[in-house]
């Protein structure tokens, strides 16, 4: 109930009843609550006029950094004898410690602080507003403004660092990198023998295959290194996803692919990103720190979601990636998913499946019971079937188990090449 | 803060009481009953942030106080009790805007300015009821008349102002 009504209504009934019942005594009884309404509505706070300063350090942050707010708040108008200041954080912080609303009193040009360290989940943040509430002097009658206090922070996710990824995509670009490009030239692997060309170095002629032969010299062909063109592809589709006590899985997909990211363009490479959800989120292809930012950003906003369209990997917008581009894709999979795998293969796109294990994922929080054993059996020997004939035909699947961190799990197979793998089949 | 809540109750039951004694006065010893139940809606509604409970007990005080008085009890005594509700009424709503801040600077000054202009607030609305009692002049109806429409319209016109001023 309105205090002002409630005060006005008492003093009412006083009032009403006294000439009712022709009493002044009555009457009198109204006289302390007039008085009480009448200093509270001439000390009125009037109109607020305050500034709103803030500043969060650091702006972008990754998921266990502490981040320091300080919003200062200058009073510009009068006197304020009571005066809540609430600033309005969003909801997936957690407050590490200090207050985000402050009670206080405001001289004129006074300043007040209001400091406190909070702690979030990957994504990205907007502060948008202050709320301020002045009471007057005995806290009955009240003014509300909203100031803005704009502030944004991402919070990007934890990247493990990768020492080196292998990729050996079909076609690579011009410039100099560390992909074996499939064409002799200046490198460090051994490519051939050619017969040699005035102005090859000595050192590089091939003294035993020259021996073989009358009046010929060969010399040695090293294999160029170039970058390539690499997409990463996140699967975002909330049915791939995992939701267990400990966590969502699609988590630790964000984790491999800002990974991947970083380890890609540290060896020059041009990587574009797509995330594959509810929407498709494109980060268009790019080089270096800059491209790392765009990518790590699309990665701090990603969310799982469902969509008709997106439902299956079946409309992945191939015309986009380059032919012959090296494509990884970062998915717990499908059974749906493999022949569209199996289609990206056939067009010449080399393809690699990083699969965090949905099964040992979820199996690690249920019970352990003859049925749900039994169950979990069943849906592994389900999935070693789609990784083995993922395997067999042509694309690298990596079956990664959460619980080892990515950087120790994907540091031996992601490292090396593995020049006999499309004989081998997938590797687990 | 627990200075404030002593204060609250203590006023509280001396608002009460004293409308305890108007009944025990004139032997309305059926409605010995209410100051209880008001003392109990109050407590309920403090505990639970009710604002409204607290605030009905306010209306239901001030109708019995009304009631009292035309039962012959000392306008003086309800007069104070009056004051005390007010009092407490008062410090429930400062203690709940103290409780709802995060942090408050300089609490303690704060508390003890609040208490200083309550109390200056209610000595002087008791001194002016004091005042009328003692004040006899006589006045034809048509003025007391006059006097009470444009008492009820300021006081309406201070209403509409404080809920403008308040949105």
């Amino acid at each position: 109930m309105n205090r002002i009504l409630l005060l006005g209504g008492i003093a009412y009934l006083f009032i009403l009843a006294g000439l009712a019942s022709r009493n002044g005594n009555l009457l009198a009884l109204a006289l302390p609550f007039m008085l009480y309404l009448g200093v509270s509505l001439l000390s009125d706070p009037g109109p607020l006029d305050l500034s709103v300063e803030r500043s969060i350090d650091p702006e972008r942050a990754s998921a266990n950094t502490q981040i320091h707010v300080r919003v200062s708040i200058t009073n510009q108008g009068g006197h304020l004898d009571e005066v809540l200041l609430e600033d309005v954080l969003p909801q997936e912080f957690e407050l590490l410690d200090g207050h985000t609303n402050l009670l206080t009193e405001m001289d004129p040009d006074a300043t007040v602080v209001i400091e406190y360290r909070l702690r979030g989940k990957r994504g990205i943040y907007q502060f948008r507003e202050l709320h301020v509430t002045a009471w007057d002097r005995l806290g009955l009658s009240r003014r509300k403004r909203v100031l803005p206090a704009l502030g944004q922070v991402f919070i990007l996710p934890l990247v493990p660092r990768l020492k080196r990824v292998a990729i050996r995509p079909r076609q690579t670009r011009v410039y100099s990198g560390t992909i074996p490009a499939r064409q002799g030239g200046s490198g460090v692997e051994f490519y051939g023998v050619r017969n040699y060309q005035s102005g090859d170095p000595m050192r590089q002629i091939n003294w035993r295959v020259s021996a073989r032969h009358y009046e010929d010299l060969f010399s040695n062909e090293y294999e160029q290194e170039r970058v390539a063109d690499v997409w990463l592809i996140l699967d975002a589709r909330s049915r791939s996803d995992i939701i267990a006590a400990r966590g969502s899985l699609f988590e630790h997909g964000v984790m491999a692919t800002a990974a991947l990211a970083q380890a890609l363009l540290i060896q020059s490479n041009r990587l574009g990103l797509l995330v594959y959800g509810g929407f498709l989120d494109w980060t268009y292809p790019g080089y270096g720190k800059i491209q790392y930012e765009y990518v790590l950003r699309s990665l701090a906003r990603a969310r799982t979601g469902e969509s008709m369209v997106f439902d299956k990997l079946e409309n992945l917008p191939t015309r986009v990636f380059p032919i012959s581009s090296q494509l990884i894709l970062i998915s717990p999979l499908q059974y749906v998913d493999y022949s569209i795998l199996v289609r990206l293969r056939a067009r010449g796109y080399q393809v690699i499946v990083i699969s965090p294990d949905p099964i040992a994922y979820e199996a690690a929080g249920l019970s352990a019971t003859r049925a749900g054993q039994l169950g979990q059996r069943l849906a592994r020997v389900e999935r070693d079937l789609l990784l083995r004939q993922l395997g067999q035909a042509g694309v690298q699947v990596f079956n990664w188990n959460v619980d080892i961190p990515f950087d120790q799990a994907m540091y031996i197979p992601l490292s090396r090449l593995l020049p006999w793998f499309h004989s081998l089949g997938a590797r687990r | 803060m627990n200075q404030i809540r002593s204060l609250i109750w203590l006023s509280l039951v001396a608002g009460l009481s004293i409308l305890a004694l108007g009944f025990i006065r004139q032997i309305h010893w059926a409605l010995l009953f209410l100051p209880l139940v008001l003392g109990l809606g109050w407590w309920l509604g403090a505990r639970t942030n009710h604002r409204w409970l607290v605030a009905a007990v306010m209306l239901v005080f001030s109708m019995a106080v009304v009631g009292v008085f035309l039962g012959g009890f000392s306008p003086l005594w309800l007069a104070f009790s009056s004051a005390v509700m007010l009092i407490a009424w008062d410090l429930q709503f400062f203690a709940w805007r103290l409780t709802a801040a995060g942090k408050v600077e300089n609490e303690q000054q704060l508390i003890a300015r609040h208490l200083r202009r309550l109390a200056s607030l209610s000595i002087a609305g008791l001194l002016l009821v004091l005042a009328t009692t003692f004040l006899r002049f006589r006045l034809g109806f048509e003025i007391v008349l006059l006097l009470g429409v444009l008492a009820i319209l300021g006081l309406r016109q201070g209403i509409y102002l404080a809920s403008q001023a308040e949105k």
